[in-house]
């Protein structure tokens, strides 16, 4: 992929050499740019989404002992479900005339043009984000199982709080979990793919277009592999940075 | 004597190699499971030839990207579906089609009903003839007439719009709009709209249904070669459909809405004019699916320069150059445009492009309206960018649609991004 993107390749011959050329391209493409831009805030808003929403699911999944199972397997049922076909069910529940707005109309509110340049992120993510807290949850849910009663215990022996047992006791232990979780759902982020392409396009006027929608579309409906192989460079150097740049956070708090 | 049974010879060799032979064919989703509609002309032929026919059905979002995937692979399909907008990337980058010249004989050109389109094709793909069509389609408006009755609009209007002899314009869409768009059940809010423009899709044509009404370049190109954005044409279009916007006219969230909502949005009734009826939806399934759907087909309206236009798409094969059988591969294409097999492909309201419509489908009045506009409709615009020009009209269609930019910036950015995306392929 690296050197297929110093190279102009419309993927049936050969490759031809042209130096940096993607690169520079890529710097001025509006679109890219506004891909990118897409792309980070599809992660800013779903990985402490997701991280804390899961792990507060798993705190309260292990304070149950009647059902918790049954609980479990409900949390998890969207991610057993094809993207795809999640995709397909939210996208008509986003239509302007579709039930999320008829519901709001029979609630006497306005309707909402949730895929708008405005909402069309946060609409997106909010479908990422009720994917993913049953799932990930569950990681949460093994690492809180983990933390040895006693010690827990113990400290509400010597008088701590609920707050204090979380502050001293249970966050030290989960954060290996919880990096996990951080890393695994900004990849996740970043591959928001099938949501982009079934439920927008990456519209309204490339508003919801994420980095590998783009990629794709240079790659495979405009033929352009060596500059798809570019921005799949830059893609995967800014995913990788995003990653140790998470790792650095938590080790040094 | 010697030469005679040497050809004969040779005439047997040939059936006797082809006998058995498989050929792969992938298509599109013309009808939806086009590889049960296909299934007796398969047997068909398979009877007469001993060659076998394997259909994988690719979606027409990605059928160029499969095909690519396919080729670049060294596992090309023998036979290729296609459209007007995607054969000519896959001629252009790595010329990965069989010319059919040598093929086609004079005796089937002439059977075709318009020649001059296999021409069309040739010319665009630099002399060589890559693609055979086997049928056509047309699109024409429709209207709900409940709707403009119950609104007041005049008979004398709705009969222009269903007379191939009368026209009516623009400015006449815009006063049914008004009429129409209402609120149905007091609540404070429109319910009920004309027209629904499908903003989302990154189809080819809504945009240029509306681009070529206002004298927009059939090609998308100037006589100098250049892309045709930057356009008096451009802005007449974009303008309508904003003021359309603007004024309350088309239901909210049409910046985001696919060709599909649009169409379930008329079938719903709530709106009540759509100009991209194909024939299929209007003859077949509207009838079975929606039968209270009291509509009815219109021709496209005038333009403000004058002109009318609607769109002429056709199902196109290939035979990939990679393909081990060609021969066979020509044969079932030979045979897909024989009478009987077009008479049979006209069942899923696809028209021949030879022969001659079965008579069940001649006396229609309806489809006779898909015919009538054949003078006028202009074919998909055949051009290595369409895919990146398609992405990149459609958004900007959206930009004005949202609110982001004027006309008058939309055109200008179309321009130079089209530009833009040419320096790809030159």
């Amino acid at each position: 992929m690296f050197t297929i993107s110093f190279t102009r390749w419309p993927i049936i011959g050969s490759p031809t050499f042209v130096g940096l050329k993607n690169y520079y391209r890529l710097l001025h493409d509006e679109i890219f740019l506004k891909a990118l831009k897409n792309t980070l805030w599809y992660a800013l808003i779903t990985v402490p989404s997701i991280t804390s929403f899961s792990f507060a699911l798993a705190l309260s999944l292990r304070g149950i002992t009647w059902g918790r199972e049954f609980f479990k397997a409900i949390y998890v049922f969207p991610m057993v479900v094809t993207l795809v076909s999640t995709a397909a069910i939210w996208k008509g529940m986003y239509l302007p005339f579709g039930p999320l707005n008829q519901l709001l109309v029979n609630l006497g509110f306005s309707p909402v043009e949730f895929l708008s340049v405005g909402l069309v992120i946060p609409s997106l993510c909010l479908v990422l984000i009720w994917r993913d807290i049953g799932y990930y949850s569950l990681f949460f849910l093994a690492g809180l199982e983990e933390i040895p009663s006693e010690i827990l215990e113990a400290a509400t022996v010597d008088g701590a709080g609920a707050f204090q047992r979380f502050r001293y006791i249970i966050w030290p232990m989960m954060k290996p979990v919880t990096l996990l979780v951080c890393i695994l759902v900004t990849i996740g982020s970043f591959m928001i793919f099938t949501l982009v392409y079934v439920i927008t396009g990456g519209g309204p006027a490339y508003s919801s277009e994420a980095l590998l929608n783009y990629i794709y579309d240079v790659g495979w409906r405009e033929f352009r592999m060596g500059y798809a192989a570019a921005s799949a460079v830059i893609y995967f150097f800014i995913l990788f940075g995003l990653n140790m740049f998470e790792r650095l956070v938590f080790e040094r708090g | 004597m010697e030469k005679r049974i040497l050809v004969l010879a040779g005439v047997l060799l040939t059936g006797i190699l082809a006998f058995g032979t498989t050929i792969q064919f992938w298509t599109c989703p013309f009808v939806s499971q086009p590889e049960n509609f296909l299934a007796p002309l398969v047997e068909q032929f398979t009877a007469q030839t001993g060659i076998k026919v394997e259909i994988s059905v690719v979606s027409y979002n990605d059928a160029v990207v499969k095909y690519q995937a396919a080729i670049a692979a060294g596992e090309a399909p023998d036979i290729m579906y296609l459209t007007e907008s995607r054969f000519l990337p896959l001629v252009k980058f790595g010329n990965a089609l069989e010319p059919l010249d040598k093929y086609l004989s004079d005796d089937l050109r002439s059977r075709f009903a318009r020649p001059d389109l296999l021409d069309q094709y040739a010319a665009t793909a630099g002399g060589s003839l890559y693609v055979v069509p086997i049928f056509f389609v047309t699109y024409l408006g429709a209207v709900n007439v409940d709707i403009l009755q119950a609104a007041g609009v005049p008979e004398d209007l709705i009969a222009k719009m269903t007379d191939p002899n009368q026209t009516y314009t623009w400015d006449d869409l815009l006063h049914i709009a008004k009429l129409v768009t209402k609120d149905l059940d007091g609540d404070g809010k429109v319910d009920q709209w004309l027209y629904a423009y499908p903003g989302g899709a990154n189809w080819t044509h809504p945009f240029l249904l509306w681009y070529w009404g206002a004298g927009g370049s059939p090609t998308l190109l100037t006589d100098e070669g250049k892309p045709a954005f930057d356009t008096e044409a451009t802005r007449l279009a974009l303008s309508f459909l904003l003021k359309l916007k603007e004024e309350g006219l088309m239901p909210p969230g049409v910046g985001s809405l696919d060709a599909g909502d649009a169409i379930d949005l008329f079938t719903a009734e709530k709106t009540a004019f759509i100009n991209n009826v194909w024939p299929s939806n209007s003859l077949k399934i509207w009838p079975e699916q929606f039968p209270s759907l009291n509509y009815r087909l219109v021709y496209p309206p005038v333009g403000p320069t004058g002109a009318r236009t609607t769109y002429f798409g056709s199902g196109l094969l290939a035979i990939a150059r990679q393909s081990k059988h060609k021969d066979e591969a020509w044969k079932f294409i030979e045979f897909l445009l024989s009478d009987d097999a077009q008479a049979y492909v006209a069942q899923s309201y696809y028209f021949p492009v030879t022969g001659k419509l079965p008579e069940e489908f001649a006396n229609d009045p309806r489809v006779k309206m898909y015919y009538d506009v054949l003078s006028y409709a202009i074919p998909e615009p055949m051009h290595p960018a369409m895919a990146r020009w398609k992405a990149i009209y459609n958004s900007e269609v959206q930009a004005v649609l949202i609110g982001q930019k004027t006309p008058e910036e939309a055109a200008a950015d179309m321009q130079r991004r089209a530009e833009q995306a040419l320096e790809a392929y030159q």
